[in-house]
């Protein structure tokens, strides 16, 4: 097409990881990140971004993320592109459950409350469809209850598990 | 701590040896990202997204996890899914509320959805469900409440009075299922820090003066009220007020009068009443900018102030019988007309414009308007005419939107002779030469295209043609396109899915 020269002169940022990868962006894509925002008003473009919470494997998740959620440029409605970007997604958030907290780490730590939003809920289904045993191994959490506590515990809550 | 009854009291000691570790902190287990490395608020926020049931479940977890469940400032109920509800919830429901009374969790946000279908005494669980509001309440912080209740009909409801006294109380969305709602005879009783107030689906009582409630709140901004029945007449007159939607569908309002709401920008009238009935329309915000009103047309409309609208959305139908005079309906169709001249954006829909063009009030001078949207409601609205009416008043446009509503049916070929791109070079549009973007939903495909043609034949600032179809365009009509159009022009096409 011969009118689009939108994107030749977009800025981009480099974000570098905790184990020291470097990944260049989008200015305008890594702002959908709060915490990277204000780091670029603050005057961060010149230099490199670190971004020491994460590793590079997470990183470069959460820059496609970036990319897929940075404002559109065309006059295209906004509806049908959220329809596609919901597809995306629920694609996107179909990870093992280790990635799955990595990235919810991630988006709390720079402030992504779209991603937050989206990995909270898919944590939150996982919740849902385990039982108790499960969800312990699934999440690697440890069981602190003394057996007769936990009985005591559940023994409360009957209704819930019938 | 205060208690607010004896029977929570009771409950209360009973938990006393449930005592939980507050505040919490993380456990770490081991090189991998854990459940445990997740801050608090990480969980909090994901219990949002959980069941009663499930939180309950999740309580059993791990002591951390039961903190946790106990300790989240949002707080959301619900008794109406088939999974939990029952005696046995309640109590459940009795408890975590005292455990949560007895760690001082505040909440901020408290979310009740509640069914009072299946209950044996109402009255009871009434009670019930007022004192775990006066529980959250006392404790201080409460900011936000969705309130959802389901009652048979024709019953009638009070708020929780509580929850008006609240000083915190800030967002208040209540959704009362048809129900009627009581309102509390006397004032002081009213939340001074609330800001916004949305009720859904509630019968006003006949003798309640809804518009004193609404003006006893003092900072108030945000007034939504969604489907409202009951009442013959509305005056607001809360000048703090900024953005008002009405909604009203159950034919009986018949006066609605906006008195003197100067920081009001921001105002959605859906109104259809019954049409026997004489209808009033008073409107003095001289600082509105967006107008978006739909439904049935007005027998008195009355903008004071003339605000300069930037934005205005008209969906008006007109009776098919005219009643009253014509020259009257003529009249108030122009008092619109003003109002809407200095809109930099307009959407319109095929009836209203067709209504317009009817009564010959078309073409009229929308010198400001800069982005026009037409919106197909109707199939057997003729589109041509009608827009051609208007866009020969639109002589700064530059973005030019023709959609349609999703329930229109294409009533496939009409037979007719589509207007040929000559009709369109005939008419002399004063906004070609900045026309800047385009976008099209074809529906009746032939009459488009033509327009289209003319467009990119004639836009010589044209950017951006965007065609959506829902059935594919064949590639002889592309490729005829591509020839018509400027080089400057950026031409896409994308499917749809209806």
């Amino acid at each position: 097409m011969s009118s689009t020269l939108c994107c030749s002169f977009a800025k981009n940022v480099t974000l570098r990881s905790s184990d020291g990868q470097t990944f260049e962006v989008e200015e305008a894509a890594a702002q959908v990140s709060q915490t990277i925002k204000r780091m670029i008003e603050d005057g961060c473009t010149g230099s490199v971004i670190p971004v020491p919470n994460l590793t590079g494997p997470v990183l470069a998740l959460v820059i496609e993320y970036f990319k897929k959620h940075s404002p559109p440029s065309d006059g295209c409605p906004t509806a049908l592109l959220e329809m596609e970007i919901k597809d995306w997604d629920a694609k996107f958030v179909a990870v093992d459950n280790d990635t799955l907290l990595d990235l919810t780490l991630a988006a709390h730590y720079l402030e992504i409350q779209g991603l937050l939003d989206l990995t909270c809920h898919r944590v939150a289904d996982i919740l849902n469809d385990n039982s108790v045993e499960k969800i312990r191994e699934i999440f690697h959490i440890k069981n602190d209850f003394t057996p007769e506590e936990e009985a005591e515990e559940r023994s409360k809550i009957q209704w819930a598990f019938e | 701590m205060e208690m607010p009854t004896k029977k929570l009291l009771t409950i209360t000691s009973s938990l006393v040896q449930d005592s939980i570790e507050m505040p919490t902190k993380k456990q770490n287990s081991g090189d991998d990202v854990g459940f445990s490395d997740l801050p608090d608020e990480v969980v909090h926020h994901i219990l949002n997204f959980i069941e009663m049931r499930d939180v309950a479940r999740l309580s059993v977890v791990s002591k951390r996890c039961r903190e946790l469940c106990i300790s989240n400032p949002s707080l959301c109920l619900s008794n109406i899914s088939s999974i939990s509800g029952g005696p046995r919830f309640n109590s459940y429901v009795d408890r975590f509320m005292a455990l949560r009374c007895l760690h001082g969790v505040k909440t901020e946000r408290f979310g009740l959805r509640w069914s009072f279908e299946g209950s044996i005494d109402q009255d009871e669980e009434y009670y019930r469900v007022e004192t775990w509001f006066q529980n959250a309440v006392n404790l201080g912080g409460v900011a936000q409440v969705h309130l959802k209740f389901i009652l048979s009909s024709l019953q009638h409801f009070g708020l929780p009075p509580c929850l008006l006294r609240c000083n915190s109380l800030t967002f208040l969305d209540v959704d009362a299922g048809y129900a009627f709602l009581k309102l509390p005879s006397a004032p002081p009783y009213f939340a001074t820090k609330l800001r916004t107030l949305q009720l859904h689906h509630v019968q006003i009582e006949n003798d309640c003066n809804l518009g004193e409630m609404i003006s006893s709140f003092k900072s108030l901004k945000v007034l939504r009220l969604d489907k409202i029945s009951g009442i013959k007449g509305m005056t607001i007159t809360n000048s703090s007020i900024e953005i008002l939607s009405i909604v009203s569908v159950d034919r009986q309002l018949c006066d609605v009068e906006i008195q003197q709401l100067h920081k009001l920008y921001d105002l959605n009238l859906v109104w259809i009443p019954k049409p026997s009935s004489r209808t009033s329309l008073k409107i003095s915000a001289p600082n509105l900018q967006k107008f978006q009103w739909t439904g049935f047309f007005i027998d008195d409309y009355c903008m004071r102030d003339s605000p300069d609208l930037l934005q205005a959305l008209i969906g008006l139908h007109l009776p098919t019988q005219s009643r009253g005079n014509q020259a009257s309906t003529k009249h108030n169709l122009v008092k619109i007309l003003h109002s809407m001249q200095k809109a930099r954006h307009l959407k319109l829909t095929d009836c209203f414009v067709e209504a317009l063009l009817k009564h010959g009030c078309l073409p009229f001078s929308f010198d400001s308007v800069e982005e026009l949207t037409l919106v197909r409601t109707s199939s057997s609205v003729d589109q041509v005419l009608p827009l051609s009416a208007i866009l020969r008043g639109t002589t700064n446009l530059k973005f030019l939107n023709l959609k349609f509503i999703n329930s229109v049916k294409n009533s496939m070929p009409s037979g007719e002779l589509p207007f040929k791109m000559g009709y369109w070079q005939s008419q002399n549009f004063m906004f070609i030469h900045q026309l800047k973007k385009v976008v099209v939903q074809l529906f009746d495909r032939e009459n488009e295209i033509e327009l289209i043609k003319y467009l990119l034949t004639n836009a010589q600032e044209l950017e951006l043609m965007l065609i959506f179809y829902t059935s594919p365009v064949s590639s002889n009509v592309i490729t005829e396109l591509r020839k018509f159009k400027k080089p400057l022009t950026k031409l896409s096409l994308r499917s749809i899915i209806r």
